[in-house]
């Protein structure tokens, strides 16, 4: 069984994003706000399946192991469409929109190809190696177009803070992921207490999501501005 | 045509990055790491051949 830590917070990854699910449902924004709501549902379900599972079949089991790396890879899907929408919306006024979902679409496809590299002469692991390789490179692209789409807000301007501050939650996550991989290779010893900050950054970023939609209201124009737009400071006297 | 063309060029360069970035990362050498899913569950331990 897991232990009291893991469990509350388990129960807190389920009770945020329910949270936040409710809040969007009481501000009529469920429909907005479509694909973020069907993310965190997606993730709740998967907790709750992985509970399940662990209570009826042990957290040592082959079924837990198996049921932990293919839920997630489906979740991570779902995940990547949400990455992708808030590009369609970044994009809407630029010239580059019409690229964005065929750029995606073979980026997807071309990750699906390489993690399929691994499988020869593996077909007999072929669930375990081909799902390993394909949620590693799907958190790896996730924290690359977070961080592009980071950059472009900032340039094209984000239109509201509500954009902003879910934008900065994925980032969060995803980052997160991506750093406790990497982190784990060149500090091995750190192995057991990095793999908590992952789940520890979902319950953040679903926190701030939950912020989000609860204080932040709708039209909220974003502070960001463009860099050539920056107010430069007057010496005093010269006004 | 050139709408595919350029989407394709966009994202062989968003893949070529990754894998790059994930070489980078391999080179340090170690274990293979624990990889964490989505969502809160803890992850499971590893069961020889997998």
């Amino acid at each position: 069984m897991i232990g009291v830590y893991e469990t509350v917070v388990l129960l807190l990854g389920v009770i945020l994003p329910l949270g936040t699910v409710g809040v969007c449902l009481y501000q009529r924004s469920f429909l907005r706000y479509l694909l973020l709501n069907l993310y965190l549902l997606a993730n709740v379900a998967f907790m709750a399946g992985g509970y399940y599972v662990i209570t009826h079949f042990g957290y040592d089991s082959r079924q837990y192991f198996f049921f932990y790396y293919t839920g997630d890879a489906l979740v991570n899907i779902t995940g990547f469409i949400l990455i992708g929408s808030f590009f369609d919306r970044m994009l809407r006024e630029s010239v580059f929109h019409k690229y964005v979902r065929p750029t995606l679409m073979f980026a997807f496809l071309l990750i699906v190809a390489v993690s399929s590299r691994f499988l020869a002469g593996n077909m007999d692991r072929f669930a375990s190696r081909f799902v390993y390789e394909f949620q590693q490179n799907m958190y790896f692209i996730g924290v690359l177009l977070t961080f592009l789409l980071w950059i472009s807000m900032n340039y094209l301007q984000a239109e509201t803070r509500r954009f902003v501050l879910l934008v900065s939650g994925l980032g969060i996550y995803w980052s997160a992921h991506a750093a406790n991989y990497a982190l784990q290779y060149l500090v091995p010893a750190l192995g057991p207490i990095l793999t908590k900050i992952p789940p520890l950054a979902y319950n953040l970023m679903a926190l701030l999501w939950l912020y989000t939609f609860w204080r932040i209201p709708e039209g909220e124009v974003a502070v960001l501005k463009s860099p050539d737009e920056a107010v430069v400071p007057v010496p005093a006297g010269r006004e | 045509m050139r709408r595919i063309l350029v989407s394709l060029l966009f994202s062989l360069l968003l893949v070529c990055s990754i894998v790059g970035l994930k070489n980078v990362v391999a080179q340090q050498g170690g274990p293979a790491p624990v990889m964490v899913a989505a969502g809160a569950l803890p992850p499971p331990p590893p069961i020889p051949g997998e």
